[in-house]
């Protein structure tokens, strides 16, 4: 109210900009300097290698730098465009996506479902307590931990098999195997984790919902169909923009730390040609290339994804 | 509301069980593999039983084996001075942030906003961090994730919901406004202060992928660097210094596993009290 009239009194009789933002500056001169070391951060760690994009259209090398690398156009896209590597990353990388999102992505909401019917509160707590530990531990721990227990010789898969004696195959991490092993392991990390979410979301549902659903006569599934459901649905849009927009940015971790020379054909995505590219080839430019194409590639997918949202749901990201 | 027990419980408790167990199987086995004997971890191929238990493996890694002690001094001093890089320039960052009336919030805002989905990607980053000198150092590991975005944002909604009016009181009470930060909004923000150093802290605690591009300094390893080299590469570099012999190597690697999971359990039951709500609150958006 006050502000209000305090425009409408402004508009009469307006100080020179220059004064006005003067006087805002020295009203908020402590949070400016807060700001300025966040600022600055953000404009070495974010905008700086935004701008080192341009050597996607140079040559660079690293003594030359920037200013003195020679300009070169579009050669390292048209590079890009004949490299079959690049497109067999790109192919399994669109394929990994398609699984993380229609295999990986439903199993947490159904989890949380389940889970959510669950009669005690002592079990619901030991569920979501164990299920979740995973997600802290890093990929590296993870990989081990895997590696051992499936290892073909004294892993506890080797035993097991062994004990109904069936052969196993003398490496299960194979070209066929790899793509079921990320998603595997993947919900075995984060499906715990990707509960959370849609539990805490459970939990806001208005109760007089369900008992107004309990008289009319449904039973559990029709309430968690009915009531449940489409309470989460906002947030389910929520999270499904959230994973499109990153999805072709997934699985540098797990094939960095579970894939060998022999699953390559299935195995390499984007994120892990473009490491290979630029820390062992050392090819700066043609590694800033790739990574720009995919960036757009992002982009374009998390607009797509944040529109259809908007149309289905009315729910967006920004 | 009263419902009939019915199969579905029966079988709903049963899906979500195995689903525990198959977490939880995994990891039991490395324990007990950690803490077996030789002849016990030869005459059970299942380790699922702890039949003998001995933390020998565990004190060779953590007196005897020099690289994996320096490693985890590296990790240490990685996640304390990560961490409290983090808390600073996300709490100075949120709390400034959360000045609605602040001029040029909304862009300021926007620009930190575009960082979340654009970047400039490997090569570029790779070009600046070799650039600015920072390879072989500890800001290399530190400084390029200091400020996690989310979590700026997580901190600034929190900000958001501290009455203004305590900050009005508190100015009339003749504080400043480092006062009112650090003894009025800063004690008010605990659970939230210890929820995001947490997330911090565990990042820092996991990252490898920082110190295998820019570090090739031996004295720069962090413990999941070295875990990695000596399980998954299991290169003979991985097992240097390691002085456990063949029949023991087993046991070893499983005992490093578990000195790597420890810690994180160890902030386990903070992380349960204080995460969840703030991933609840960070799903509303701004």
């Amino acid at each position: 109210m006050t502000s209000r009239s305090i425009h409408a009194a402004e508009k009469t009789e307006r100080p020179p900009w220059r004064r006005r933002f003067w006087t805002a500056f020295q009203k908020y001169k402590f949070f400016y300097l807060l700001l300025f070391p966040v600022l600055l951060w953000y404009a070495i760690f974010c905008y700086g290698p935004m701008y080192g994009i341009v050597t996607a259209f140079q040559n660079y090398s690293m003594t030359k730098g920037i200013m003195g690398s020679p300009f070169v156009g579009l050669e390292h896209f048209q590079k890009l465009f004949q490299d079959n590597l690049f497109w067999r990353a790109f192919r399994n990388t669109v394929i990994l996506a398609l699984y993380r999102i229609l295999i990986e992505f439903p199993i947490p909401i159904l989890l949380s479902l389940l889970v959510n019917e669950l009669r005690r509160a002592w079990m619901r707590k030991v569920a979501q307590t164990i299920t979740y530990l995973p997600h802290f531990l890093s990929w590296v721990i993870i990989a081990s931990i895997i590696i051992t227990f499936i290892n073909p010789d004294t892993g506890f898969i080797a035993a097991i098999a062994r004990n109904f004696s069936l052969s196993l195959p003398p490496n299960l991490i194979t070209q066929g195997s790899f793509r079921w092993i990320l998603v595997i392991t993947n919900i075995w990390k984060e499906a715990g984790w990707g509960m959370i979410i849609y539990l805490a979301s459970m939990a806001g549902v208005d109760s007089t919902l369900y008992e107004a659903a309990y008289a009319d006569g449904a039973s559990r599934f029709r309430r968690a169909w009915h009531v449940t459901l489409p309470a989460l649905s906002n947030v389910i849009a929520i999270q499904m923009i959230l994973l499109v927009g990153n999805v072709m940015r997934t699985g540098f971790d797990q094939v960095f730390n579970l894939s060998n020379k022999l699953v390559m054909a299935t195995g390499d995505v984007i994120d892990f040609y473009v490491y290979r590219t630029v820390t062992q080839d050392y090819k700066l430019s043609y590694g800033a290339a790739m990574g720009l194409f995919n960036s757009v590639v992002c982009m374009a997918l998390l607009l797509l994804a944040n529109y259809t949202a908007k149309k289905l749901n009315g729910e967006s990201i920004y | 509301m009263k419902d009939k027990f019915i199969w579905f419980d029966v079988l709903n408790t049963a899906v979500i069980a195995l689903f525990v167990l198959a977490i939880f199987i995994p990891v039991w086995y490395i324990f007990v593999i950690s803490t077996s004997t030789y002849s016990a971890y030869i005459a059970d191929p299942y380790h699922m039983l702890p039949t003998s238990f001995t933390l020998q493996e565990y004190q060779r890694a953590l007196m005897r084996t020099r690289e994996l002690t320096l490693s985890f001094w590296v990790t240490i001093k990685v996640t304390a001075v990560g961490t409290a890089l983090s808390m600073l320039f996300t709490v100075i960052g949120g709390y400034a942030l959360s000045k609605n009336k602040l001029p040029g919030r909304n862009l300021i805002f926007r620009l930190i906003i575009v960082t979340m989905f654009f970047g400039g990607g490997l090569a570029p980053t790779y070009i600046l961090i070799r650039g600015l000198g920072m390879n072989n150092t500890i800001w290399a590991l530190t400084l390029p994730g200091a400020i996690a975005t989310y979590n700026l944002i997580l901190m600034k909604n929190f900000f958001t919901t501290v009455n203004p009016s305590l900050e009005e009181a508190a100015k009339i009470d003749g504080y400043n406004d480092v006062q009112i930060l650090l003894r009025v909004v800063l004690p008010m923000s605990k659970p939230m202060l210890a929820a995001i150093s947490l997330f911090y802290a565990v990042g820092y605690w996991n990252d490898y992928f920082n110190a295998i591009i820019y570090s090739s300094s031996q004295n720069l390893i962090p413990f999941q660097m070295y875990l990695r080299n000596l399980i998954i590469v299991n290169s003979a570099a991985g097992r240097a210094g390691v002085q456990t012999g063949i029949t023991a190597y087993e046991q070893f690697k499983m005992a490093v596993i578990i000195v790597g999971i420890v810690p994180v359990l160890a902030v386990y039951p903070f992380v349960q009290k204080h995460f969840t709500k703030g991933v609840v609150l960070g799903s509303v958006k701004e």
